[in-house]
């Protein structure tokens, strides 16, 4: 894989000259795409040119959010580069199989640290209130510029724009419970009175916004107190705005932390994106998505155990999948009173 | 669980034979391997708890024994559940099966067809009927989340994230 990329990379830069690559990675942190990242070397000019790349490629197996979308990502990624939203800055995109066996991207490596939700304390993995407080800030404000975005004069609307009013809330059941229908091993009755309750449910969306899908702690890069670049946008799509605040007062993200996603309480993330956006905020327009974002969440894990049971996908870790699903499905019953 | 035994099996085994031909300590190696003998030959002959499906399947036939009655009180059936209720009427009666997976899975289905066509009748049957049907499925669905739960052990989510 590393000399393809390196094939790759001087295929598409050939002002380069001797061109390296250095601390060349496969990480394993994510299940779902093949992610590879590099310090590229060479020499333009007179000057020594130093970049890193990130290659996301669509894995030789199923993977855990069903069908892939290169191009999506890679294109709102393109857009977002003009716009205050954090989002790394994109290079070249092939659909095509022939360079490293299946379609991927090339994204700018952006330096930092991730934080993770695993840490033991209330906090997080934040050292102190203050350093959570900056961080929960820009969490909140790089929310608020990806849904203030025009993203019809950014050419999105390719993503499918919803119909108006509970259209945008119904047409995010109607997906996943399409996807349920997909991948159920075994029949679910809890999530299908879900399903239920979510369609009679539907609230109206103050506005459609591109939606980020999965954004909370561990997928946003931090250096120097700043969160400079929000990664993991395979879930990207167009919706009410809301939706990204439910996912991220999910518990799987806090445990029993009061910090919705380990960085600040409820009340406060309500009133700063109110204060940030002008749009109004209510616990039952938020439960409705934490419902459907369990559901969500749920469903990613049977897409998951579908997948190991298929054979389709051999990573173990999959396949753990397959009863960790069973949190959600406590969560849902709890907002629902079952 | 939702995934198969036979599955669960074939890679568990499969994941251990590669992982340890990168064992480098000679004893840890030979552990891996007698590991690998074991579920091989455990394999077939282990299979879901029969106590634990018979719960559930006995749970579920006797909710429908009890909204079979609820729908029957007071001489009539809303006719927007009459077939409903015969279906579930059927099931109640019937006789036990030996494939226990196959048998909770078909009544859990009909759960699902239970809450579904509930829910589309609401507008023609009483509310007190709606929400007596919903509590007796609702307490099925709290009381199997919380055997369902009661199986499942502490994640290892950062051991498995962290390579």
């Amino acid at each position: 894989m590393e000399a393809q990329i390196r094939t790759y990379l001087r295929s598409k830069l050939p002002q380069a000259r001797n061109l390296e690559l250095r601390n060349f990675r496969r990480h394993t942190e994510g299940w779902s795409w093949e992610t590879f990242s590099c310090d590229a070397h060479w020499q333009e000019d007179d000057r020594e040119v130093r970049q890193g790349y990130v290659v996301r490629k669509e894995p030789d197996r199923a993977g855990v959010v069903g069908k892939y979308d290169t191009f999506a990502q890679f294109t709102v990624l393109r857009a977002l580069e003009e716009t205050p939203v954090a989002a790394p800055r994109v290079f070249w995109y092939e659909l095509t199989r022939d360079v490293l066996g299946a379609p991927f991207f090339v994204m700018e490596k952006v330096e930092g640290e991730i934080p993770l939700p695993w840490a033991d304390t209330a906090r997080g993995p934040f050292a102190d209130a203050a350093e959570q407080q900056r961080i929960a800030h820009q969490f909140v404000q790089h929310l608020a510029h990806l849904h203030a975005v025009d993203w019809q004069a950014k050419g999105l609307a390719f993503l499918g724009v919803p119909e108006p009013g509970r259209g945008a809330a119904l047409q995010e059941v109607k997906k996943w419970q399409t996807q349920l229908d997909q991948v159920e091993l075994t029949p679910m009755p809890l999530l299908r009175r879900a399903l239920l309750w979510l369609t009679e449910h539907a609230p109206v969306a103050p506005r459609v916004s591109i939606v980020h899908g999965d954004y909370r702690l561990g997928n946003f890069i931090c250096r120097d107190g700043r969160i400079v670049a929000i990664l993991d946008w395979e879930l990207v799509h167009l919706g009410d705005p809301l939706e990204d605040l439910g996912w991220i007062c999910l518990r799987p993200w806090r445990g029993r932390s009061p910090y919705m996603a380990s960085l600040l309480e409820r009340t406060a993330l309500y009133r700063l994106y109110q204060s940030l956006t002008g749009i109004h905020v209510t616990d039952e327009h938020i439960r409705f998505y934490e419902v459907l974002g369990n559901l969500k969440l749920a469903v990613i894990h049977l897409t998951a155990a579908k997948a190991f049971e298929d054979g389709s996908n051999t990573d173990v870790r999959i396949a753990t999948m397959g009863h960790h699903y069973i949190f959600m499905l406590k969560h849902i019953a709890e907002l629902l009173g079952i | 669980m939702v995934n198969s035994l036979p599955r669960l099996f074939a890679e568990i085994i499969d994941t251990l034979d590669r992982a340890g031909q990168s064992v480098t300590d000679p004893y840890a190696r030979s552990q891996v391997f007698a590991v690998i003998d074991i579920l091989t030959n455990l394999a077939h002959r282990v299979e879901w708890k029969r106590v634990d499906l018979q719960v559930s399947v006995d749970e579920l036939r006797a909710l429908y024994a009890e909204i079979v009655t609820l729908l029957g009180e007071n001489g009539t059936c809303p006719a927007a559940l009459t077939s409903l209720r015969e279906r579930l009427a059927a099931v109640a009666q019937g006789s036990p099966s030996d494939d226990l997976l196959a048998e909770r899975d078909r009544l859990s289905r009909l759960l699902v067809d239970l809450m579904k066509e509930t829910t589309a009748a609401r507008a023609q049957i009483p509310a007190t009927l709606a929400d007596a049907i919903d509590q007796q499925c609702n307490a099925y669905l709290r009381r199997q989340l919380e055997r369902d739960i009661a199986l499942v052990r502490r994640p290892l989510f950062r051991r498995m994230s962290q390579a």
